[in-house]
C-alpha cells in the first residue's frame, strides 16, 4: 500500500486530475465573474443617467413670487399665487385637477356636479359662465386651495410660473469626476443658467402624467398601464395555461393529434414577440374591434397573454410531471375519481411549480415592447379608467424616449427604466414569497 | 372449501407488447393471509396490481383473462375502476404519506368517500391509528406533518374496503 502511494506513476495521476478539476472551477469562476461584471455595467449605466447636474433656469424666480419660500406656503397661500400670477389659466387648472368628466361638458356643469372635492355651499349651484372673470377666478383659487394638496399646487406652480427650463444634463459619472469642465461649460454656453443637482427619479416623476417637455414629464399613465395590463393578463393567462396544461398532462391520452398540439406549444414559446404583436393588431384590435375596443387594455392583454401561455402551459406541466408518482398512487389506492387526485393531490404540490412558471412569464410580460406596437399608444396623458381604455406602458415608454431628438428625454428613460426594474423585483419578491408560503404549507 | 374471495385464470399480463406473467389459476380465499413469494422481478406486483386495477394508472399495461372479485368480473364492461380500488384496499410496500398532517392523511379515505362530519371523521382516525398501534405514539402531533411518520400505512385501514391486498418488502 504504502509502495503503491509513494510511486511515481500514482503521484503524477493524482496531480493531472487534480489539475484539470482546478481548471474547471477556475473556468465556471470566470464565467461568473463575468456575468456579474456585465450585470453591474448595465445597472451602472442607468443610475449613471438617472442622477446629475443639470444647467437649470427660470422664465420667473420662484423666490420672488411670495414673500416666504415656496416650500412654506400653505395650499390657499399657493392658490392665491397662481391667482395673481395667472388668473387666465384658473379654469383649465381646475378643470384638469378637480374634474373627471368630458373635458367639453365641464362649463355646462354647475360648480356642486363637476367639482370632485370640497365645494362651498353659497357656489354650489352656480355655472363657471354665470359669473364675472375676476369673481370665478377668485372661486376657483378657493377651490384649489381646498381641494389641491401642496405638492401638486407647487408643481403646478412650476409648470404655470416659473417653468424650469433645462439647457442641459450631465450624467453622474461626468457630474463627480468632471466638475470643472462642466463650470467652464456652463460659463460659455449657459451664463443665465444655474448649476444643480438633479434626480432625474422622484416622487413628482413617479406620480406626474407624461408631457411633452423632458422637464415635466412623468410615468404615472405608464406606470398605471402597466398595472392594468398585467393584472388583466392574469386573470386571462393563468387559468387558461394551467387548465390547457392539466388536460394535456392528465387527460390527454398519447395519440398523434395530442402529440402535435404538444410540439406546437413547444414551437409557440419560442417565436419572435413581433409576430404575437401582429396577430394581436389584426385579431384584437382590427377583427375584434367591437368586442375589445380597439387599441385597448384589453387587446394589448389578450396579446401578451398569447406571448406567455405557451411559458405557463410548459412549466406548469413539468410541475404536474414532476410530481411524484406515489402520491398519484396513493391516492388512486384510496379510490380516489381522477378528479380527486388532481384536485387534492396534484394541483396543491404542483401549485409552487405552477407560480413559478407564471411568474416567469409575466416577467417576461412587463418588459415587452414589441407585441404593444400598435396596440400601446406612446404619449397619452389621461389615466386609463377600466380594460376598455388607450394605455402606455412602462417599456413602450422608455423606448419612445430613446428616440427623441431631445436629449433630455435620455435621462427620463433611465429613470423610468430604474422604476421598470424595481417593479420586476417587487413582482418576483413577491412571488418567491407566495411560492415559499406555498411549500411551507404543505410539508 | 369455502367460495374464494379472489379468482385468477387464464390471466395473462402485458406491459406494451411484452407478456410479463402469465397466471393460470389462482383462488385467494375470504378472511385469510395469502402470500405471494418469488424473486425480485417475477412479477408479484404487477398481479397484485392488476386486481384493484392500479395497473391502469400505468401507460400499456392490459391483461387478458379473468380476474374475478366476489364472483364479478373486474375487467368487466360496466366495472368502474375507481369503484374497484374503493372495495380493494391496497398498502404500498414503501409508506408514502402526503404532504398533509397525519389526521389529513388518516382522514382521506372517509373524506373521499364525502364523510364530512368531524366528529365522525375523529372516530375514524382514532380507530385506525389504534388499530395500526400508532395511537399513542401520534396522539398529540396530529397537526404536524404526516411525513415523517409512518402515518402512511394507516392511511389505508382508514378505507373501509372490506379485503386489504397487502404489499411488503421480503
Amino acid at each position: 500500500m504504502a509502495n503503491l502511494i509513494d510511486s511515481g506513476a500514482y503521484r503524477s495521476q493524482v496531480k493531472r486530475r487534480n489539475a484539470r478539476t482546478l481548471i474547471m472551477q477556475r473556468l465556471s469562476l470566470a464565467t461568473l465573474a463575468v456575468s456579474i461584471i456585465v450585470l453591474a455595467l448595465l445597472l451602472l449605466n442607468v443610475v449613471n443617467q438617472a442622477f446629475g447636474l443639470v444647467a437649470q433656469r427660470y422664465t420667473v424666480d420662484p423666490d420672488t413670487l411670495a414673500e416666504r419660500p415656496l416650500a412654506e406656503l400653505s395650499p390657499p397661500e399657493l392658490a392665491a399665487v397662481l391667482l395673481e400670477h395667472v388668473p387666465r389659466r384658473l379654469l383649465v387648472i381646475v378643470r384638469d385637477n378637480l374634474y373627471r368628466g368630458d373635458p367639453a361638458a365641464f362649463t355646462r356643469l354647475t360648480l356642486g356636479e363637476s367639482i370632485d372635492g370640497d365645494v362651498p355651499e353659497t357656489v354650489h349651484g352656480l355655472l363657471p359662465t354665470d359669473l364675472p372673470e375676476a369673481e370665478r377666478n377668485r372661486i376657483f383659487a378657493e377651490l384649489l386651495g381646498l381641494n389641491v394638496s401642496e405638492d401638486v399646487l407647487r408643481a403646478i406652480i412650476d409648470a404655470e410660473i416659473v417653468k424650469t427650463e433645462i439647457d442641459k444634463g450631465w450624467s453622474l459619472h461626468e457630474s463627480l469626476l468632471n466638475r470643472a469642465a462642466i463650470e467652464v461649460d456652463m460659463l460659455t454656453n449657459y451664463p443665465d443658467s444655474e448649476l444643480v443637482f438633479k434626480s432625474w427619479l422622484d416622487v413628482r416623476f413617479v406620480t406626474s402624467q407624461l408631457s411633452s417637455r423632458p422637464v415635466e414629464t412623468g410615468i404615472r399613465q405608464a406606470i398605471l398601464g402597466t398595472a392594468w395590463l398585467l393584472a388583466l393578463t392574469v386573470l386571462i393567462s393563468f387559468p387558461l395555461g394551467v387548465g390547457a396544461a392539466l388536460y394535456l398532462e392528465e387527460y390527454a391520452s398519447d395519440n398523434w393529434f395530442n402529440r402535435i398540439i404538444e410540439t406546437n406549444i413547444r414551437n409557440l414559446a419560442g417565436v419572435p414577440s413581433i409576430i404575437y404583436g401582429m396577430l394581436g393588431l389584426t385579431v384584437f384590435v382590427r377583427t375584434f374591434e367591437g368586442v375589445t375596443g380597439g387599441r385597448s387594455i384589453v387587446s394589448g392583454a389578450l396579446t401578451l397573454s398569447l406571448l406567455i401561455l405557451p411559458i405557463i402551459i410548459i412549466s406548469a406541466r413539468e410541475a404536474l410531471r414532476a410530481v411524484p408518482s406515489s402520491l398519484r398512487e396513493a391516492s388512486y389506492g384510496l379510490g380516489a375519481t381522477r378528479w380527486q387526485t388532481l384536485s387534492r393531490q396534484l394541483l396543491p404540490s404542483a401549485l409552487p411549480g405552477i407560480l413559478t412558471g407564471a411568474i416567469l412569464g409575466l416577467s417576461r410580460a412587463i418588459g415587452e415592447t414589441a407585441p404593444l406596437f400598435g396596440i400601446a399608444a406612446t404619449f397619452i396623458n389621461t389615466d386609463p379608467t377600466g380594460p376598455g381604455s388607450r394605455f402606455t406602458v412602462l417599456p413602450m415608454q422608455i423606448y419612445a424616449w430613446t428616440g427623441q431628438p431631445d436629449e433630455l428625454f435620455r435621462f427620463n428613460a433611465s429613470a423610468a427604466i430604474i422604476v421598470l426594474m424595481a417593479l420586476l423585483l417587487a413582482m418576483n419578491s413577491a412571488a418567491i414569497y407566495l411560492r415559499n408560503r406555498a411549500v411551507n404549507q404543505r410539508v | 372449501m369455502q367460495s374464494a374471495a379472489i379468482e385468477i385464470r387464464d390471466a395473462e399480463f402485458f406491459y406494451g407488447s411484452t407478456r410479463a406473467v402469465v397466471v393460470p389459476g389462482l383462488e385467494i380465499a375470504k378472511n385469510r393471509i395469502t402470500a405471494f413469494i418469488g424473486p425480485s422481478g417475477c412479477g408479484k406486483s404487477t398481479v397484485l396490481r392488476a386486481i384493484n386495477r392500479m395497473n391502469d394508472l400505468v401507460p400499456g399495461a392490459r391483461v387478458t383473462g379473468e380476474i374475478r372479485f366476489n364472483g364479478h368480473d373486474l375487467y368487466g364492461p360496466d366495472i368502474d375502476p375507481v369503484e374497484v380500488r374503493r372495495r380493494i384496499g391496497m398498502v404500498f410496500q414503501k409508506p408514502n404519506p402526503f404532504p398533509k398532517s397525519i389526521y389529513d392523511n388518516v382522514a382521506y379515505g372517509p373524506r373521499l368517500l364525502g364523510i364530512r362530519d368531524k366528529a365522525r371523521l375523529d372516530t375514524i382516525v382514532e380507530s385506525s391509528l389504534r388499530d395500526a398501534a400508532l395511537w399513542d405514539e401520534v396522539k398529540n402531533d396530529l397537526k404536524k406533518s404526516g411525513t415523517r411518520f409512518r402515518a402512511g400505512s394507516s392511511s389505508g385501514c382508514a378505507s373501509p374496503a372490506p379485503s386489504l391486498s397487502s404489499q411488503r418488502s421480503s
